[in-house]
Formats: C-alpha cells, sequence, structure tokens
C-alpha cells in the first residue's frame, strides 16, 4: 500500500486495538484485510471514473487521490450557500448538499468497493472470524468515508474559521461528524429499503440509475447553482421561524451550530444540538444493532446464487418482455428482415441493458434537461411575451431558445452513437466475423435505425408537441428545417462514426481524440445549420424548401449506410 | 480409522427448493474423492457448506471428529479451497494476493514471502509475481487460486473444477500434485464434470444427482454394480432422465427443419 492518505487513516483506525481485540477481532486479520482492501480501492474505477465518459488507458492507481480531489471540489461548489446571507438559512444549506453529496458518493460507491461478492468466496472460507470480518467491513468503510468527508469539509472549515473564528470552527467540527453519522444511517436505510421491495439482483440497475441521477445533479448544480445565486433575492431568502422546518433535519444542525457558535441557550437551539446529538446515534445504534449485517448479508448476495431465483426471473422476463415487444414492433415498421432487423434489436437490448454503455451516455439525458432549463431559465419571459399567431413581437432570446431546443434534441443520439462501438466485453464480439455477413453496412443501418429510434424520434417528439403547444403551428416551418437539419446531422455523424460495429471495441482503445469527435462535429455543424436558420427564421416558405432537401440529403446518407463494406471496419 | 469427513443426512433448501435431499457420506485421510454429478445436482452447495461459506443447512458435517456449525474456524484452518471460478481480487498482484491469504491462515511473513516465490515458480508465474492479475488469463488466475488453496499445506483441499482453463502441462501438474498430496495424507475432495480426470485421480468415486448421492464406490466397485462401462457411460446410465440420443435428435431436428 502506497498511499500514504490510506496509510495515516489505516494507522488512525488501528489505534483503538484493545477496543478491537475485546471484541474478538484478530488483528492481523484485520490489518491484512484492510490494507488488501485500501490497495485494491486505489486501482479500482470508482462510481466516479465510470461516469467519465472516456477511459483512460494508463492504470487507475490514484483512485484515492481522485476522490479525494473530487470530494474537495464538491466542498468548494457547496460553498456557494454561503452567499446566502442568514446564518440558519446558510448552514440549513450548506448541511443540506453536504449531507445529499455525501450521500451520493456513499450510494455510488457501497456496492462497486465496499461490498465485494467475492469475498464470499476468498475470505470467507478462511479462518476468520465474523467479529473480525464485520469490525474490517466497518472501518473500510469509516476509512473510505473519511476520504469523502474530511476533503469535502475542509473549504467550509477554512471559509468559517476566516468568517467566524475559532467558536464557529467548533461548532463545524462537532456537526460534520453527526451530519455524517445520520446520513450513513438514511444511506443504509434506503438501501435496505431498496432491497426489501426489489430483488438484490435489481439493486444493481437502481444503483446504476442512481449514478447518473448523480451525475447530472453535479453538472446541474454546477451550472445552476451560480445563476440562482446571482438573483438578488435569494441571496437575501430567509428561512423564517415555522415548525415546519423542524421536519428537515439540516434545519437541526444548522440550529446546533448557532448554538456552538454562540453559546446562547435558546430553546430552539438546544433542540437543534439535541435533535442533531440524538438522531444519529439512535441511527448509528439501529444501524450496528439491526441494519448492518441484514445490509451486508443482502448486499452479498447481489451476484449470489442463492437469489430468490423466482423473484429474479420473474422481474427479468417481465421486464424484458415489454421492451422486446415494443422494440420488435418498430423494428418490424423499419426495417427489413435479416442483419438490419437482427441488429436493430441487438442495439435496442443492448443499450438497455449494457451498465458501462447506459453509465457513459444516459447521463446526457440529464445535461440536456439542465441545458433546457437553463435556455427557459433565460428566456421565460420573453416566450410569455409573444404573439402564437406569427411570432410577432418575438425577440432574439425567444428564437435562441426555440433554435436551441431544436438543435439540442440530437444530441443524446449523438452521444449515444458514438459510444454504441465501446464495450467493456468486446470479446463477444467475435459472433460478427464468424456470420457470413456480406454487408456489415446492413448490421450498421440497423443499429443506427436502433438508436435513431430511441434516442432521437422521442425526444423530437416531446419537443415537436410542446413546441406547437407553446408557440402554435407558426412554427411548424421552423420545426421542419431544424429537424431536417439535426436528421442530416445524426446521419453524416453517424456516417463518420460507423466504421466500428455496435459494441465491439474495448473501451481502452477509445482515444481522446475520437471522444471529442462529437464536439468538434458540433462546433462546425452547428454553425453551418443554424447561423442560416437565425436568420431565415422569419421566412416560412425558404424554412419550408429547404427542410425537404436537408430531410431528403439525411435520408440518402442512411439509405447508403448499408452500402458500408467490410473494408471500412475497425477491429478491437 | 475414523472418517476425516463424516456427513449424515445433509439437507439444504434455497426457499422451497431442496437441493441437498439427505447426503451421506464418509471420507478417509489420505483419499482422493471425486465429486460428479450434472449442472444443478447439488455439487457447489455441498463444497459451499464444507467450505463454511453456508450454515443453513439441516443434518451433521464432522470433520476431525469437529461438528462444522460449531468449530467452524478450526475447520478452516485446516481446509484449503479453491473455488469454481477464477474469482480473486484481480487488481492485486500474485504476490500482493498470496501474502494476503498467508496472513488469513497466520502464516508468519517469512514463510509467505519463501512459500509464494516456491509456488508461483512451479506454476510458471514467476515472471508475472509483480503484475497486476486482471490482465492475467483464465489458466493463469486458476494457478493462483491453486497456490492460494495449497499456500497453508491444509490437511483437506477441496478443489471445485480446478482444472478450468489450464493448458495440458499445467493439467499434469495439477494431477500430479493430486496424487503426490493423497499420499502424504492429505484428503482431497474434487468436483469436477471432467469424467477422465476424475476417473484417473480419484480413489472413490461420488455421483450426486438431484440433491441424492445415486453412486458411491471406487470405479472397480462401480463398474461391478453397474457393468464394465467408462465413467461418462455410468453418469450417463444414473443422470439422463430421458435419454441422451433423443436431445440429440431434437438438435438434429431442429437444424434440419
Amino acid at each position: 500500500m502506497k498511499n500514504p492518505a490510506n496509510k495515516i487513516l489505516l494507522w488512525l483506525f488501528l489505534l483503538p486495538a484493545t477496543v478491537y481485540r475485546r471484541l474478538g477481532v484478530d488483528m492481523i486479520h484485520l490489518r491484512a484485510i484492510l490494507t488488501a482492501k485500501l490497495t485494491m480501492d486505489d486501482r479500482r474505477t470508482t462510481g466516479f471514473h465510470k461516469m467519465r465518459r472516456q477511459s483512460s488507458e494508463k492504470e487507475i492507481s490514484t483512485a484515492t487521490l481522485l476522490t479525494i480531489f473530487m470530494a474537495l471540489f464538491m466542498g468548494a461548489t457547496i460553498l456557494l450557500t454561503f452567499l446566502l446571507k442568514d446564518d440558519l438559512t446558510r448552514m440549513t444549506f450548506y448541511f443540506a448538499f453536504f449531507g445529499f453529496v455525501l450521500s451520493m458518493f456513499l450510494i455510488t460507491d457501497f456496492s462497486d468497493i465496499l461490498i465485494d461478492p467475492k469475498d464470499n468466496y476468498i475470505i470467507l472460507p478462511k479462518p476468520v472470524s465474523s467479529a473480525t470480518f464485520t469490525v474490517a467491513r466497518l472501518i473500510h468503510l469509516l476509512i473510505h468515508m473519511s476520504k469523502i468527508v474530511i476533503p469535502m469539509a475542509i473549504p467550509g472549515l477554512v471559509v468559517i474559521g476566516i468568517s467566524r473564528g475559532i467558536l464557529g470552527v467548533l461548532g463545524f467540527i462537532i456537526c460534520i461528524p453527526l451530519l455524517t453519522l445520520f446520513t450513513f444511517f438514511i444511506v443504509n436505510a434506503a438501501y435496505l429499503l431498496i432491497i426489501r421491495i426489489f430483488s438484490p439482483a435489481k439493486l444493481n440497475s437502481i444503483i446504476t440509475s442512481m449514478q447518473i441521477v448523480f451525475s447530472v445533479i453535479l453538472y446541474g448544480s454546477y451550472q445552476v447553482l451560480p445563476r440562482l445565486l446571482d438573483q438578488s433575492e435569494l441571496e437575501n431568502m430567509v428561512l423564517y421561524s415555522s415548525n415546519w422546518f423542524w421536519l428537515i433535519p439540516t434545519y437541526w444542525f444548522a440550529k446546533a451550530w448557532i448554538f456552538f457558535h454562540t453559546f446562547s441557550f435558546q430553546l430552539d437551539l438546544i433542540l437543534g444540538v439535541v435533535l442533531s446529538i440524538a438522531v444519529p446515534l439512535v441511527g448509528l445504534w439501529m444501524v450496528i444493532r439491526f441494519l448492518a449485517p441484514t445490509f451486508f448479508r443482502k448486499l452479498s448476495l447481489i451476484h449470489a446464487d442463492s437469489v430468490n431465483e423466482k423473484t429474479r426471473k420473474k422481474n427479468e422476463t417481465r421486464r424484458y418482455s415489454g421492451a422486446t415487444d415494443f422494440a420488435t414492433t418498430i423494428s418490424k415498421l423499419w426495417t427489413k428482415t435479416g442483419p438490419e432487423r437482427e441488429a436493430f434489436l441487438f442495439t435496442w437490448r443492448m443499450t438497455s441493458r449494457s451498465r458501462d454503455f447506459k453509465m457513459r451516455v444516459y447521463p446526457q439525458v440529464g445535461y440536456m434537461l439542465v441545458l433546457l432549463f437553463l435556455f427557459g431559465f433565460r428566456s421565460w419571459k420573453h416566450i410569455l411575451l409573444m404573439d402564437n399567431a406569427d411570432f410577432g413581437g418575438i425577440d432574439d432570446r425567444a428564437i435562441l431558445f426555440i433554435l436551441s431546443i431544436i438543435y439540442i434534441s440530437g444530441f443524446i443520439f449523438m452521444g449515444a452513437i458514438l459510444q454504441l462501438a465501446f464495450t467493456e466485453n468486446f470479446k463477444s464480439a467475435w459472433v460478427y466475423y464468424i456470420a457470413p455477413v456480406t454487408q456489415p453496412g446492413q448490421i450498421l443501418r440497423g443499429a443506427i435505425k436502433a438508436c435513431l429510434s430511441k434516442f432521437f424520434f422521442p425526444i423530437a417528439l416531446v419537443v415537436i408537441l410542446s413546441g406547437l403547444i407553446l408557440f402554435g403551428t407558426a412554427v411548424i416551418p421552423n420545426f421542419l428545417f431544424g429537424f431536417g437539419n439535426v436528421w442530416l446531422m445524426c446521419n453524416m455523424l453517424s456516417w463518420l462514426a460507423m466504421d466500428r460495429l455496435p459494441f465491439s471495441i474495448s473501451i481502452k482503445n477509445q482515444k481522446k481524440g475520437e471522444i471529442s469527435t462529437r464536439n468538434i462535429f458540433m462546433l462546425i455543424a452547428l454553425p453551418i445549420f443554424g447561423i442560416p436558420h437565425y436568420f431565415l427564421f422569419h421566412h416560412p416558405i425558404i424554412l419550408s424548401g429547404l427542410s425537404v432537401i436537408t430531410i431528403t440529403a439525411g435520408t440518402m446518407i442512411l439509405l447508403n449506410t448499408r452500402k458500408i463494406s467490410w473494408k471500412y471496419i475497425k477491429e478491437a | 480409522m475414523p472418517p476425516i469427513i463424516s456427513i449424515k443426512n445433509l439437507r439444504k433448501s434455497y426457499g422451497s427448493k431442496e437441493v441437498l435431499k439427505g447426503i451421506n457420506l464418509d471420507i478417509y485421510p489420505g483419499q482422493v474423492i471425486g465429486y460428479i454429478g450434472p449442472n444443478g445436482a447439488g455439487k457447489s452447495t455441498t463444497v459451499k457448506i464444507l467450505c463454511g461459506l453456508l450454515s443453513d443447512y439441516t443434518g451433521e458435517v464432522m470433520i476431525k471428529d469437529m461438528d462444522l456449525k460449531t468449530n467452524t474456524l478450526k475447520i478452516k484452518s485446516l481446509i484449503g479451497y479453491v473455488p469454481e471460478l477464477a474469482e480473486l481480487y484481480d487488481v492485486l498482484t500474485p504476490s500482493e494476493f498470496l501474502s494476503f491469504m498467508g496472513a488469513l491462515y497466520n502464516l508468519p511473513a517469512e514463510t509467505i514471502k519463501d512459500r509464494v516465490q516456491k509456488f508461483l515458480s512451479a506454476l510458471g508465474l514467476k515472471d508475472v509475481i509483480d503484475q497486476r492479475m486482471d490482465t492475467f488469463s483464465k489458466g493463469m488466475k486458476q494457478k493462483v487460486l491453486i497456490a492460494s488453496g495449497l499456500l497453508h499445506n491444509p490437511e483437506i483441499v477441496i478443489l471445485d473444477e480446478p482444472l478450468s482453463g489450464l493448458d495440458a502441462n499445467s493439467v499434469l501438474i495439477v494431477k500430479d500434485l493430486i496424487q503426490r498430496l493423497a499420499q502424504e495424507g492429505k484428503t482431497i475432495f474434487y468436483c469436477s464434470h471432467m469424467m477422465d480426470i476424475v476417473e484417473k485421480v480419484s480413489d472413490q468415486i461420488v455421483l450426486i444427482d438431484q440433491g441424492v448421492i445415486v453412486a458411491n464406490g471406487s470405479l472397480a466397485e462401480l463398474k461391478t454394480q453397474l457393468g464394465d462401462k467408462s465413467l461418462e457411460q455410468m453418469f450417463a446410465s444414473l443422470t439422463v432422465h430421458g435419454s441422451l440420443s433423443g436431445a440429440t435428435d431434437e438438435i438434429m431436428d431442429a437444424m434440419n427443419n
């Protein structure tokens, strides 16, 4: 174990050796397990790594340092709440964000790092007592949490130290561990609840969804928070006394911090202190007494074969048959039988079931929503003021909003099509090469059609329907031309990206240059298509005429995809 | 001589499904037991119980006169286990992984270091001793697992498909090793689908099907009981419910239609 942060934390957590021994812990085993686990943590891909769209070819030997850096960054980001002027409001929001970010870190890492199903085969057959194993898991968890909590708290600690002095720091140092315990309890309880409702096997897909939501929230808060706090009315926001606020746990912590900061013996502040101490401690007791044993046992079942097979099969059959029926119907409407249809169905299923694909692509749905929110946030007043009949009175901001929602609608498809070839399970691609497929273009066209059906048409449909409701029929020529452009752009990019078969290339072979293909393409294509659109916005006849050209051009490219031959195909 | 492993009326259920339906088996020191059966017969469940991975069974499992349920840790220190899948922490190096395993068996650091070097050298992994195992082939990982199962010089060795992914030379080494270990008095519980190997290395063959033992004895004894057949033929006659040729016919039909 080379990482100094791990070494220091391990040394600290092993200091109460006498206590551990009294609990029946074998210190040699404990040290060996923790050393191995911390070494592995340093080399593993964490939830954060998986969220990154590219995969580095380098070994991940600094995962701990990256986690610490990320936590530090998040700690700095949530300092934005310090712009709020009222103490109680500011600390309530600060603690809320702190707890939220911490819980997201815990959720994303719990199953990946802390609960390793391989322990069942590697550690459990060895003569290691259950006390040693449980304490090892708890200490591993605490070390992991320390690597997040300490750096995340440092920015807040520094700012409070400068602005409020030693008493402010004291309150902060007392409140943060209590908040951490409370968050740990909540996450534990949430996990257990999820496992009770769903099968342990289903937990993996729920965790994936949570990781995706986390990445979107990270991006969203980074983009939206500064803009929200830019509004002076928010800056001066104050949580007035209301009994309802006692339902918000971070309100107690904020009260507790004020108490420790001012030592003002007011009833509400004392109540805040009592709740901040009592609830996390009761929660911790519940975790140790009831939740932790069940939690570890149930989580270890995620990959075990003793999962309730009946439940699992029932869930899987229901989910997959539903998705397959819908995909089959669309494929029958839009693809030719043979390789094209099979590639369509294969791509449809894999994009739904492949965890690494989902982790790389699905967060973009959230990014798109955040972007739309930002554009809408800036232009909503202008949109409400305009006349729907002929776009009279529409100003530049509203035009830019309409163009934005049209052109952003292709982003997810573009992300998906560029990621489609890459997978961790690339070795399975042998199936393409042993089958007597004469034209790989048929496979590619099926794959493109699946991506269009899944990642472009539904979004376009939502945008068109919302646009028609919001702006009326006058928007149709702009939608025709705009979506015609997006259609053409999507097909052009597909043509450029489709020199590899779906799910056939190792993620490690994804070069950095290729990852920015979409960005470069968008940088060139967006102005080429978007600027003329902006100037032609009020010319419906020209727009309608041009849309025929773009839609035809896009369709021609798609039709020609099937002619792509083996000599253009790259292999893993 | 008393049995080193004594299993009496062993039953285990997953929910409403009973996978072991009263297993009775005595295994003596120095024996090589070939434990065979079709998929889902209950082999892995038996292995998991013997290794102390599953404790919610009924019946009695005594190892060296100790009840497995009450002396789990002592018994675990007597057993060396090589799991079926290449289950190891593959972000570690072989050296790190085996040192960790040695520490869990309370071996002195010097002994671990010495044995790790010798094991890996013998298994042809000396050059990759400090290389992360996530780049290893299945066979290389399997060799590390074999080393981890033998590192603490166990009295009982439980091998669950140990030859999976190994090259021909390594198979020969492991086969030879099994026989040498047995000669030294170690008890080998060998779980496999590979009939030819089981036939060659086992003193006693136990055939399990649908949670019950359907045949138990040396190869010679089984031949006397079931007719002069190969182990493969005996396996088929005892575990195929229906006919193998019927299944073959169905496959051929499906291909031709």
